[in-house]
């Protein structure tokens, strides 16, 4: 099997993956909460694009983090950065009842046009918490 | 009398003028969010002699870097475990990462998530991949792949 592994040799060099550009995301805050009085509620997050050239990002809520995926609407959820620019994205969680508190994390990437060998990803941590009603 | 009067006015008004009107504050604010920026550079993976091994330390292979930009926090990277994907059979193939920092993290070869806390507002990280294989790699493209987070 290595004899013909040898006589594969200059095929081989496919094995060697080629290095590639930089991939680049940045996200803030890392943490942030608020309270409402109904059942929806807005946060305000700010990605950025710290590389060179304008690339396309997603953001997703982090499976398993704390809510379903469903109750929180991301606007954008897709953005398409300008090298070095920001871009505020609003974050809104809904259906809460009264009393309910939920914590998740909303992380967001780069969209990759090609694999790479080590892929970035921001999460911020995010709360929402509905006032009881007062009695 | 009305020397008298005017005197008490003029008092008054010296009076008025040297103490303060009123002490109003000047303020400056600022809100500072914590932020968290990553640049990745991609590595290279190298055949060892006998293909049995891929890895960016062979001859031919390069390391991939993670520069890590924190603002007002002191986050967390997590390294997820990482994965090798070809086109070829790689179920009997193990991947395995390893990573150093300027800022004194360390991780051993491991196939497993790990985390790494990073005290500094900014660091860089050196990861190497490898792919081990004792039947051997048939030629073929072949990646390493693992998932950065940077968390608050």
């Amino acid at each position: 099997m290595f004899g013909l592994r040898f006589v594969e040799a200059i095929s081989a060099l496919a094995l060697v993956a080629s290095a590639g550009p930089a991939v680049a995301v940045g996200l803030g805050p890392l943490e942030k909460s608020g309270t409402t009085a109904s059942e929806r509620k807005g946060l305000y997050l700010t990605v950025g694009n710290p590389y060179r050239t304008a690339h396309n990002f997603r953001l997703f809520v982090e499976e398993g983090s704390g809510i379903a995926p469903g109750r929180v609407t991301i606007h954008p959820s897709t953005a398409s950065i300008a090298p070095s620019a920001h871009r505020r994205i609003l974050v809104i969680v809904d259906g809460l009842i009264p009393g309910e508190e939920v914590n998740f994390r909303l992380c967001a990437e780069r969209i990759e046009e090609r694999r790479v060998t080590v892929h970035a990803r921001v999460c911020s941590k995010l709360g929402a918490r509905r006032l009881r009603p007062a009695r | 009398m009305r020397i008298k009067i005017v005197g008490l006015a003029a008092g008054a008004c010296g009076a008025a003028l040297a103490s303060p009107a009123s002490a109003e504050p000047i303020t400056f604010d600022a809100t500072l969010v914590a932020t968290c920026t990553l640049v990745m550079t991609d590595g290279t993976l190298a055949p060892n002699s006998d293909y049995t091994s891929l890895s960016s330390e062979n001859l031919g292979g390069l390391a991939a870097s993670v520069t890590v930009t924190a603002l007002g926090a002191n986050p967390t990277l997590t390294f997820d475990a990482p994965t090798i994907t070809s086109t070829n059979d790689v179920s009997a193939a193990t991947a395995q990462i390893r990573y150093s920092s300027l800022d004194g993290a360390s991780q051993a070869y491991t196939s497993s998530q790990t985390t790494s806390s990073s005290s500094d507002l900014a660091d860089v990280y050196t990861v190497h991949a490898k792919a081990d294989d004792a039947g051997g790699f048939d030629a073929g493209d072949y990646s390493v792949a693992t998932v950065v987070t940077c968390s608050g």
